[in-house]
């Protein structure tokens, strides 16, 4: 789920500068982009069709009771009213279920990313004080890898650097 | 050709439009069943009015019944509440005939043997059936005086 430093280089939309503000260039790294999204859509459109589902079934009741009950008394009214009671509560179920199906989510984009955040914090501090590999790995299915590899490559990088300049001779 | 983007937005324009559809449908169920409630509850509630004043008529409790299908009407519209005065597909909730409306709901009043007998018609309004039922003095007093 989590994007690594290699899937930056792909181009999910080849764009250009001309066709940039297009509507079909609106999502540029949809691999990136959408990983949430996807999860965001899909619970949403789960809940909606099973509220939905549910209220329908509910309904066909509701036609039967109507339809099937020979007496005109008003105690037929009652299976009705429970009918109805039934549908209001479907209906605030799929909402609740949806409402914490988003905060669920939400914590868990919030982990994947203040955790990285906290690291890289760390990384880019060590490398002020000279630290170059001593940088922390991410978790797994942790967000901003890519940002932290190129960090890891950057100490690398200077690291190698500092070694050959300190290889030079001095004249 | 389509770039991935466009499919992703065509995927979620699907998404929106279905969920929309559903919504909507949905909405239009329940305020159909609400009507056919209304129509229901509207049939019920002139059963038991008309069958409680032939009641108190044939005891004595009550002077005189109402003599026509209008004077019926004017009689169940006072004892009932004002909700269910209008049809669900608007006009009146009680007309003049011994079919109903089934575009408004509008239940039917036929009055006959000088208001003694009363026959309310449920219309076939949406997905309700269509349901008569008459009150017959003489039976009411037997059910009601074993």
């Amino acid at each position: 789920m989590s994007a690594t430093h290699d899937d930056f280089d792909d181009d999910d939309a080849e764009s250009t500068p001309g066709d940039r503000r297009q509507l079909k260039n609106f999502f540029v790294k949809p691999r990136y982009q959408l990983q949430y999204v996807n999860w965001f859509i899909f619970g949403a459109f789960a809940s909606l069709v099973t509220t939905v589902g549910l209220i329908h079934y509910r309904l066909r009741d509701v036609d039967h009771l109507l339809n099937s009950s020979a007496d005109a008394t008003a105690t037929s009214q009652i299976p009705v009213y429970h009918a109805f009671s039934d549908i209001t509560m479907i209906a605030l179920a799929g909402f609740v279920v949806f409402t914490l199906f988003a905060c669920g989510l939400a914590i868990l984009i919030n982990h994947r990313v203040s955790g990285p955040m906290i690291a890289l914090v760390a990384c880019l501090e060590g490398l002020k004080q000279g630290k170059y590999t001593d940088i922390r790995p991410l978790r797994n299915n942790d967000e901003l890898t890519p940002i932290h590899d190129a960090i890891a490559d950057l100490g690398r990088h200077l690291r190698a650097q500092q070694g050959t300049d300190h290889a030079e001779p001095v004249d | 050709m389509q770039n991935p983007s466009t499919k992703k937005l065509i995927g979620l324009g699907l998404c929106f439009s279905l969920s929309v559809v559903f919504v909507i449908e949905t909405s239009r169920q329940v305020q159909m069943r609400l009507g056919m409630v209304q129509t229901h509850i509207a049939y019920t509630e002139a059963y038991r009015i008309s069958r409680d004043m032939l009641v108190q008529h044939s005891v004595g409790a009550q002077e005189q019944a109402p003599e026509s299908s209008g004077a019926w009407i004017s009689r169940i519209k006072t004892n009932t509440n004002d909700s269910i005065h209008l049809a669900p597909g608007g006009g009146p909730a009680f007309i003049l005939n011994n079919q109903g409306n089934s575009l408004t709901g509008a239940i039917g009043v036929t009055a006959t043997n000088y208001g003694r007998d009363l026959i309310l018609t449920r219309p076939a309004f949406y997905k309700l059936s269509s349901q008569s039922t008459t009150i017959r003095q003489v039976e009411v007093v037997t059910q009601a005086v074993p």
